[in-house]
């Protein structure tokens, strides 16, 4: 028959176990969050300061500020062509025209004038062509302050990128370290669970036992899988979902080491567990926990 | 962590970012002293301006203000602003210890007793590779070919002039023509003179921003600072060498040489002209009036 007290004991047990594997998840599951999140964080930072790298060079890159740097540049030549329009041994006289030998010997005047006519073509004629060259040669100018503006940017967002790029590659290993470091969490509870699961299992010495695994199966809602597993969790376990709260969880914790030295003075008391009786050994040496486990 | 991330972590991984961390830190020192070397170090100076203001006296409201030094203050007054009132005396009457404080990334400190609306920020670049020393390199061919174009120049308004006056034409409209020709010539070769010396400073542009790539190249891949500093210092000095120029060559046209082309043209058609003058049989043909003997 199966004894009230015992089921009692092994479904405790089972619902402590699912608390701390639960807590045990959620707290893994946080720190892993937290070096992501902390990942995000600096890969955030990563790409704003990529952003402003690159701001120069796409306000360079606009239509309006692409026409005000060319003219610039056409300027600038200009400026530079017209910066000294004498010719050589005629200083003092403006353009590229020598002054009229005409005119110097006294000529007349349709020959000043014919003189005056060729000096301002050729004036006209060098200013246009200074003009138009300038403009061609602003692109040029234009094109390699563009090209160095982009590869600082490039040079920079490299950096960065490379930054981002190592700074990724370290998260899994901290998201494992992370998680790693919250692995131990609730084990006592855990282990108290699984005490008193054996506990209960072995038949709560003076109650009769608890029947069997299939006796506390059925009592856990019918799933005759449910703590089919010793120390891990298995089967549907929906009916039993944890709610001790953290002073429960606490004290569970705190608990555990006495209960499970309950149930190894149990193991070596004068009631043997079903575990140790001779229906159970079926001519196996092996006795204990170890033997049970090996035998599940 | 030490490395700020994570919520946990091994000894290994730490030390991991750590290391990672160190090594950013290193490229961005790196890049700094890159860029100093090759584009300068910039310095901006902020003086303040406009109406000095005591907020201990006359108070001060939301809006952003300056100190004696430039620094920028951002004020905002109100139930969540950062200002507030410290002091014994009532807000505005500036008696002992009464005073307006404003909070500084969440410590209070006290207002300068001088604060201005305006700052008048100057940026200096000491150092490095700008625009002067471009313009310079310019400058430099424009001062080596210059003179070469102008000596091209003289001996061809010489030539010309040997050969108007030898036909005869110094004070003609062909004259005024093939002067205008030659200075046209000289203004245009004096505006390829300029494009090149631009062409070298553009040059050297390049040459500095591809150098500076390098290095950038350099470090990020060592994050060895101080070697790519020393190795880009090295090669800032390479650049700042003048290169050598190519002598110009001869660009001035030959204007007398068409021109003795065309007085040998016409002096060729005027002794032409001449021969058939003196020959009797042209003569009585073109002076023929009928009669005959």
């Amino acid at each position: 028959m199966c004894n009230p007290a015992a089921i009692g004991l092994v479904v405790a047990g089972t619902a402590l176990q699912v608390n701390a594997q639960s807590r045990r998840q959620a707290a893994m599951k946080n720190a892993a969050e937290d070096a992501q999140n902390a990942e995000l964080f600096r890969q955030q930072g990563l790409t704003k300061e990529r952003e402003q790298s690159l701001d120069p060079a796409m306000a360079n890159a606009t239509r309006a500020s692409q026409d005000a740097a060319l003219a610039d540049a056409a300027a600038k030549r200009e400026a530079a062509y017209g910066g000294d329009t004498t010719l050589p041994g005629d200083e003092g006289t403006a353009g590229y025209q020598a002054p009229s030998a005409a005119a110097a010997y006294g000529q007349p005047k349709i020959i000043q004038e014919e003189n005056d006519k060729q000096r301002g073509k050729a004036d006209a004629d060098v200013r246009s062509i200074g003009n138009a060259r300038a403009r061609l040669q602003s692109y040029g100018d234009v094109g390699l302050g563009n090209s160095i503006l982009n590869q600082n940017a490039a040079g920079d967002i490299n950096m960065l990128g490379g930054f981002s790029r190592m700074s990724s590659a370290l998260l899994p290993g901290e998201v494992q370290a992370a998680m790693a470091s919250k692995a131990g969490t609730a084990r006592n509870q855990e282990l108290l669970g699984t005490a008193l699961q054996l506990y209960g299992g072995a038949g709560a010495p003076g109650t009769g036992g608890a029947g069997g695994f299939a006796g506390y199966g059925s009592a856990m809602g019918g799933s005759a899988n449910a703590g089919a597993t010793v120390g891990g969790y298995s089967g549907n376990l929906a009916g039993f979902a944890p709610s001790a709260g953290a002073a429960g969880e606490a004290a569970a914790d705190a608990a555990a080491p006495g209960l499970m030295g309950g149930l190894f003075s149990n193991l070596s008391g004068s009631v043997q567990p079903w575990w140790q009786q001779a229906a159970y050994k079926g001519g196996q040496s092996a006795s204990g926990i170890g033997s049970l486990l090996a035998r599940r | 962590m030490s490395g700020g991330g994570g919520g946990g972590g091994s000894d290994a991984v730490d030390y991991q970012r750590q290391q990672e961390q160190e090594r950013q830190a290193r490229i961005r020192s790196g890049m700094t002293r890159i860029d100093e070397i090759f584009d300068g170090k910039k310095t901006t100076t902020r003086t303040p301006t406009g109406v000095a203001i005591n907020p201990n006296v006359s108070g001060i409201g939301s809006g952003t203000y300056y100190g004696p030094d430039g620094a920028v203050y951002n004020l905002n007054n109100g139930n969540s602003g950062n200002l507030r009132w410290a002091g014994t005396s009532a807000p505005g009457v500036a008696g002992p210890g009464g005073r307006v404080q404003t909070n500084i990334s969440g410590a209070w400190q006290d207002l300068p007793t001088q604060l201005y609306s305006g700052v008048d920020e100057k940026t200096t670049t000491e150092g490095g590779f700008g625009d002067d020393f471009y313009n310079a390199r310019a400058k430099a061919y424009n001062d080596y070919a210059l003179p070469q174009l102008q000596d091209q120049y003289t001996d061809q308004k010489k030539q010309l002039t040997y050969a108007l006056a030898r036909g005869g034409n110094l004070g003609s409209s062909l004259s005024a023509s093939k002067n205008a020709t030659l200075g046209k010539d000289y203004a245009l070769q004096q505006q390829n003179v300029y494009d090149t010396g631009q062409d070298y400073a553009n040059k050297a542009r390049s040459d500095v921003a591809a150098q500076k790539q390098n290095m950038v190249s350099l470090l990020q891949a060592s994050a060895d600072p101080d070697a790519v500093a020393n190795l880009a210092q090295s090669q800032a000095q390479n650049l700042s060498a003048m290169p050598s120029f190519t002598p110009l060559s001869p660009v001035i046209s030959n204007v007398a040489g068409s021109l003795g082309t065309y007085l040998s043209n016409q002096q060729t058609a005027d002794a032409i002209r001449k021969a058939y003058a003196n020959d009797p049989y042209t003569n009585s043909l073109s002076r023929s009036s009928g009669k005959v003997g």
